[in-house]
């Protein structure tokens, strides 16, 4: 139980992860915009000074029938090679939505090479079947292999984001990523232990720490980025979605006492009991099913509309993004449902229609030219850790 | 062959109007006033086509040139060099007549290893363990079990050892790498049960001890898990459901949290078939074991039917011997067949033994 509330929880890190992984990279623009503007302007500036702002809107050009093609070619030449088609699948997978993602009438890249991250997933696999492994043989060494495991996180995920970020371009100019092994141990192990410790209540803490951390290590040629969202507005999210949670439980709990008023009677047969609960339990995982994924588009939008708010390149661009709850919900929603009725066939126009509303909903906006960034040299070949950087893809999400 | 697009110089971002203009594999890249650079095409790292994306292609220096004539590229690719891998994936996913075939071969083969493929592979991996490796998980295992949830067994040291003498006798027969322990606990509520562990710890409960009526039917019991021992069921579950969980991401690539929620139903359904097969598997053995002994396996019936009945309430009791529904969703869940299923597979069993003879 323990275990698949964990995955729950790293799940929905994963896809605010993805979000703005998605929004870091879908980014900057090139037009010159209105001549003489120059310096900084503020968050406060920004949004009462709409004229001199020009906006670029994100737009997302793929189709769910294009991709579905795409998807359906990956798997089955991915079992077919019992999975080492895997690699060539997701850099295919990754190239699509990053093509697809224009700003200014150009579409980002992805440079990965399929070999490298091959190479990545056969010692993270290795490595996986160790664990397994040692679990059904000795606990205590599958334990010591977590605590390493745990310890080398840092080193991991700083190297899988400056493969990522590298491997990312717009415009002919890469992304990089500068954060060292030191502060990645802070915001992977230490505000962790301590969000832990505090029974949670100083996650939030952790969060922003990991947010600030990500941005402020993230270049774009010799461009830096940055986010100015405080802790304050992090434990507002947070407070709000334990209420959530408080409802959810009443809920369950409702359920629970109503379950009490169904007509069971004690000379019913155990068949007949079984059929008088099934519409009750269906219910009950219904509710949970639907609350579930208002809770992650909870997470989604608002802490997707906070980090995007207050993200900034060199503080002269700015991101605009305006998810709303109820639209992200119904999406998550009907989508799983739509997965799971058509066995995943419906996937690929799933993820096409998430990005479709991601990007109409996010904006990049600045009053000055766009048209002199200059690319740092970015050394593709300084090879071994970078390898492993996409190894362990879900340790580098938050 | 001319291609219009843009440039972008090394390291800048400045994007320009750009025609690209090539000959016998020789290309000349020009803006409206000047030549910017002359290559052959193999200079060229090209990215593979996929769907109707731009095309990047990318100068030794850095220097870029994109292109949204993804068709010429591919002619000019044709011309000058093999026509690649890359090329016959972007037929497979462009045509529109290969999306049935694609699909069935997508879907049976997906089948194909969650049926056989997923099994086997767990099997040659928990086979390749020494039975050595896995004495180190029987103790603890147990030792938190006791503190958790059994108790002492009550029974007489006469009965036990009794059925303890009876068990060595089928493991020394069965003779296999593992070290066989027999132990004697109590539920609460002294209910019927027995489990195995895989260091060949077998734990049987007092409930169940009182429910049987012939030596041979606790014999049946420890067969069954003495089956699960030998073939390393536990060890095999660990690897399929973790494989199962691997392929499910695979498949799904990096996938969106809607996506893995949603899947995390049919895994549960497709880990619990698992496990029934291995019930099956370890009656099987039960009962194969029987018959070659020359012993009736409606032994092994009457402590299933017993045992099923015991987990009944009283009021089920009275309608044991009415029809019962045919199926139920529960089934699904259930990690152990019906015990109808069961009973009746030991009976087709001990007929074709019967047969054989």
């Amino acid at each position: 139980m323990g275990n698949s509330y964990k995955q729950i929880e790293r799940r929905s890190e994963q896809s605010l992860y993805l979000t703005f992984i998605r929004l870091t990279h879908d980014f900057l623009t090139n037009r010159p915009s209105l001549p003489g503007s120059g310096g900084s302007i503020t968050l406060e500036q920004k949004q009462t000074s709409i004229p001199h702002l020009k906006p670029y809107p994100f737009e997302f050009r793929g189709s769910g029938g294009e991709f579905f093609k795409i998807w359906i070619v990956n798997i089955l030449l991915t079992v077919a090679t019992l999975g080492i088609y895997s690699a060539w699948a997701k850099v295919r997978t990754t190239r699509y939505f990053y093509g697809n993602t224009f700003l200014n009438e150009t579409s980002f890249e992805y440079l990965a090479n399929p070999v490298a991250i091959l190479k990545g997933r056969l010692i993270a696999v290795a490595l996986f079947i160790l664990y397994g492994f040692l679990s059904g043989s000795s606990p205590m060494l599958a334990g010591g292999l977590l605590a390493i495991f745990f310890l080398v996180t840092p080193y991991i995920a700083v190297r899988a984001m400056r493969f990522h970020h590298r491997m990312s371009a717009y415009k002919n100019i890469r992304f990089d990523f500068v954060g060292g092994v030191g502060d990645a141990a802070m915001v992977y192990i230490v505000w962790p232990i301590l969000g832990a410790f505090s029974l949670g209540l100083l996650y939030p803490v952790a969060h922003q720490r990991f947010v600030k951390f990500y941005l402020s290590n993230t270049r774009y040629g010799k461009e830096s980025f940055d986010v100015t969202a405080r802790v304050g507005q992090f434990y507002k999210i947070y407070l709000a979605l334990f209420a959530i949670g408080i409802v959810v439980i009443g809920i369950a709990v409702a359920s629970a006492f109503t379950m009490f008023g169904l007509p069971i009677s004690r000379d019913m047969g155990a068949e007949q009991m079984q059929a008088a609960m099934i519409p009750m339990i269906m219910a009950v995982y219904g509710a949970f099913f639907f609350l579930t994924f208002l809770m992650l588009a909870f997470i989604k939008s608002k802490f997707a509309n906070l980090i995007m708010n207050s993200m900034s390149v060199s503080d002269r661009f700015h991101f605009e993004s305006d998810l709303s709850l109820g639209a992200v919900a119904w999406i998550l929603f009907s989508n799983a449902l739509a997965i799971l009725f058509t066995l995943g066939l419906a996937y690929p126009w799933a993820k096409v229609r998430l990005a479709h509303y991601t990007a109409d909903h996010t904006m990049l906006t600045s009053m000055e030219s766009m048209d002199a960034f200059l690319g740092q040299h970015v050394d593709e070949t300084n090879a071994i850790g970078e390898e492993m950087g996409e190894m362990f893809d879900i340790d580098t999400s938050f | 062959m001319r291609i219009e697009g843009f440039y972008y110089p090394a390291g800048h971002s400045k994007k320009s109007a750009a025609v690209l203009i090539c000959e016998d594999g020789r290309c000349t890249l020009s803006d409206d006033q000047k030549v910017l650079f002359k290559a052959h095409i193999t200079d060229f790292r090209i990215s593979d086509r996929l769907g109707d994306m731009p095309r990047q292609m990318r100068f030794l220096d850095g220097e870029l040139f994109e292109t949204e004539a993804n068709d010429q590229v591919d002619a000019l690719l044709r011309s000058n060099r093999h026509h690649g891998f890359s090329a016959l994936l972007h037929r497979l996913e462009s045509k529109a007549a290969y999306i049935l075939p694609l699909l069935l071969v997508a879907g049976l083969s997906l089948w194909f290893l969650y049926a056989w493929g997923l099994p086997k592979a767990a099997r040659v991996i928990a086979f390749s363990l020494p039975a050595s490796e896995l004495n180190l998980i029987g103790d603890h295992t147990l030792e938190t079990l006791d503190r958790l949830a059994l108790k002492p067994s009550q029974l007489s040291e006469q009965r036990k050892q009794g059925i303890r003498a009876r068990f060595t006798g089928l493991t020394d027969e069965i003779g296999s790498g593992f070290v066989y322990r027999l132990h004697f606990r109590r539920l609460p509520e002294n209910a019927a049960d027995a489990f195995a562990l895989p260091d060949g710890s077998i734990v049987v409960m007092d409930g169940l001890v009182e429910l049987s009526e012939e030596p041979w039917e606790i014999d049946s019991i420890l067969l069954h898990e003495i089956a699960h021992v030998e073939e390393r069921h536990g060890l095999q579950s660990v690897f399929q459901d973790t494989l199962l969980t691997l392929m499910v991401s695979v498949m799904l690539g990096d996938a969106v949290s809607t996506a893995q929620a949603a899947a995390s139903l049919p895994i549960l359904l497709m880990e619990r078939k698992y496990s029934q097969n291995f019930e099956q598997q370890a009656d099987d053995y039960a009962s194969d074991y029987m018959l070659t002994h020359q012993v009736d396996t409606v032994h092994f019936s009457n402590i299933l039917e017993r045992l099923e009945a015991s987990y009944a309430t009283e009021d089920d009791k009275t309608k044991m011997t009415e029809e019962r529904e045919p199926e139920s969703s529960w089934d699904y869940f259930s990690t152990h067949p019906r015990t109808k299923d069961r009973l009746l597979r030991i009976r087709e069993k001990m007929i074709r033994g019967q047969w054989s003879d």
